[in-house]
């Protein structure tokens, strides 16, 4: 277990900048996530951690100690990459030991971790299986055994369920929560999915283009959103987004207004402060609904409640209590 | 149509299966079923088919050494060219080499020449010192390196491309050396792919004449198809010279079925989904 700091960390690529000038503290057996769209620079974060990509600038510690010039093995790291990398002409056993085997560890600790590795995996009687001959999940677990069998301080996830089906990702994804809870390592996790960050994470930074745009608690970043990328990628369906003027309840006009699909409160008759819109389509979810309501060229979500039913193609007033509205400065994207 | 189908594949078929059986068919003929004097026609299969040639090529030492040459050259043209290709490949697979496509070209295009316009920079090359104090059969090995390397390395290349970079990537996030990796993951899972490269080497050296001709004509270590053509020029029985054809013929028929098998495994799936 260990924490990591990244100080004014850049990569770049020639002309093309993947990580600018980024810092970040990550503490001792936290889950962190970067998240952000593609490109945004977080897996050349990762892999910059890891020890596969040399930074232009800028340092990262590990438990205090510089690890720049060191080899991944040196920075007591283990990685789980998004293809889950597992090696197709070993078995499960053989690529679960295969960092341990390096490392030249007795074959009882060898067998001791592998053992382990399985049973927390629940990967029994598949020691002998190839990866061809396992599930995607399995696999999935096995690229997780194989860098936890090394005890890494740190533990390094790529992206680790995108390539499981939906149902699958939703087990994985409370099965990793579990096992941090029980492994409590300190976890860097990338993921562009907002959803998978929101859940599994004790803090998020949200990138994009190089940059970390904020840095906190899922509750945080979900409330109190520090810029209008933010604020718009974090959440599902995203925020709404109002032009200031056409909000009655704000007085600075040149402001961008956002507001949650689930602050809005719909009415078919006329309501004081309300903005007028016409009512679309209903996307049903079962716990949740959502109408989507014209509103001149913008098309606004709003969470229904589940008695709550709006017909179609009607005229209805849209408002939200002045506290659940986010103001961001429209040059800038910055919450005001 | 499906008629027109049938006639077409037989076509194809009767072209290729027609030499294969006259070849065999010589090979196992009787003295009476060749030598006919023009007194009768040559019968569609011999009157009393014997395998005497075989015994005959058997006990000819000539003949086994022309073999065990033949498969020498065979397998230094493969050694040579899998150890010069699959590193070349490599390094053409995985690193950002300037001006790489003009290089493939150079490379692929060094078989665009007829062979015959190469063999003599070659033979002379080859044929004066220090490479003439080579046994000739590394020297016919070395002269079949140079065909079929082009083709080794364009076959490695594609072999490497598979193999997804993550692999090597997490060998070394796990502490793996270059070395390791090399021969643990990357040697390993390029084997069948490195398999077919050799197959064909093989072939292209085991059927190879002119560099083989050029390189040994002077000598009395050849390969089986030079052998061939100093029996033919002594005028030899139909039956004799298509029984040694034969010959020629089993290894490659036999060698292509042991190692197909093992190219179609195809070792990389599952590694990436």
């Amino acid at each position: 277990m260990a924490e990591v700091k990244l100080k004014n960390l850049t990569k770049r690529f020639k002309d093309v900048v993947a990580v600018d000038n980024i810092s970040l503290d990550i503490e001792d057996g936290e889950f962190l996530t970067l998240v952000g769209p593609s490109g945004c620079g977080k897996s050349t974060t990762l892999r910059a951690v890891a020890g596969l990509e040399n930074p232009t600038a800028g340092d990262i510690l590990i438990d205090g100690q510089r690890v720049n010039p060191l080899p991944p093995q040196k920075r007591h790291i283990s990685m789980v990459f998004q293809s889950y990398a597992l090696f197709p002409h070993m078995s499960v056993e053989s690529n679960l030991a295969f960092g341990l085997k390096i490392r030249k560890k007795s074959l009882k600790h060898k067998s001791e971790k592998v053992k382990w590795a399985i049973e927390l995996l629940g990967l029994s009687g598949f020691e002998k299986r190839l990866p061809k001959e396992l599930s995607g999940g399995q696999r999935q677990r096995v690229a997780l055994g194989r860098a936890l069998v090394l005890e890494p301080k740190v533990l390094l996830l790529d992206e680790p369920l995108s390539n499981l089906d939906a149902k699958l990702r939703l087990r994985m994804r409370t099965e990793l929560k579990r096992l941090h809870k029980k492994i409590k390592t300190t976890i860097i996790y990338v993921t562009h999915d907002q959803a998978e960050a929101m859940t599994l994470s004790d803090r998020l930074a949200v990138m994009k283009d190089g940059k970390i745009l904020q840095v906190g608690t899922p509750e945080e970043i979900y409330q109190k959103p520090a810029d209008i990328f933010c604020a718009g990628f974090i959440g599902s369906p995203p925020m709404n987004f109002v032009s200031g003027e056409r909000v009655p309840q704000v007085e600075d006009k040149n402001a961008m207004v956002g507001i949650r699909p689930e602050d809005l409160s719909i009415s078919l008759a006329e309501t004081k402060d309300g903005i007028v819109g016409r009512s679309s389509v209903t996307e049903t979810l079962g716990s949740d609904n959502y109408l989507y309501v014209d509103i001149s060229d913008l098309l606004i979500s709003v969470r229904l409640k589940p008695e709550e039913k709006i017909p179609e193609d009607k005229p209805v007033w849209l408002v939200a209590r002045k506290e659940k509205h986010h103001l961001f400065d429209k040059s800038t994207g910055r919450r005001v | 149509m499906k008629i027109l189908k049938f006639v077409l594949i037989g076509v194809i078929l009767f072209f290729i299966i027609f030499p294969l059986f006259m070849m065999t068919k010589y090979s196992i003929s009787d003295r009476e079923s060749i030598v006919t004097g023009g007194e009768y026609p040559e019968p569609f299969f011999p009157f009393k088919p014997t395998l005497e040639m075989f015994g005959v090529l058997w006990s000819r030492s000539d003949f086994m050494k022309a073999g065990l040459t033949s498969l020498w050259v065979g397998l230094f043209a493969v050694a040579f060219s899998l150890l010069l290709g699959a590193p070349t490949a490599y390094a053409l697979a995985r690193f950002r080499i300037p001006g790489v496509a003009i290089l493939l070209f150079f490379l692929l295009s060094v078989r665009l020449f007829p062979d015959i316009s190469a063999v003599i920079p070659v033979a002379e090359l080859l044929l004066s010192r220090p490479f003439s104090l080579l046994p000739p059969v590394v020297l016919v090995g070395l002269a079949h390196t140079l065909l079929a390397l082009p083709y080794t390395v364009y076959i490695a290349k594609g072999v490497f491309e598979s193999i997804p970079r993550d692999l090597e990537e997490q060998a070394f996030v796990l502490g793996a050396a270059k070395s390791r990796t090399f021969f643990k993951i990357l040697t390993p899972l390029a084997l069948p792919g490195l398999g077919a490269a050799a197959i064909y080497t093989f072939f292209l050296s085991w059927n190879e004449f002119i560099f083989a001709y050029f390189l040994t004509f002077q000598g009395t270590e050849t390969t089986l198809p030079v052998y061939l053509l100093r029996i033919l020029s002594w005028s030899p029985q139909k039956n004799f010279i298509s029984a040694i054809s034969l010959l020629i013929c089993v290894p490659v028929i036999i060698f292509t079925f042991l190692v197909q098998r093992y190219m179609r495994e195809g070792l990389t799936a599952g590694a990436v989904k």
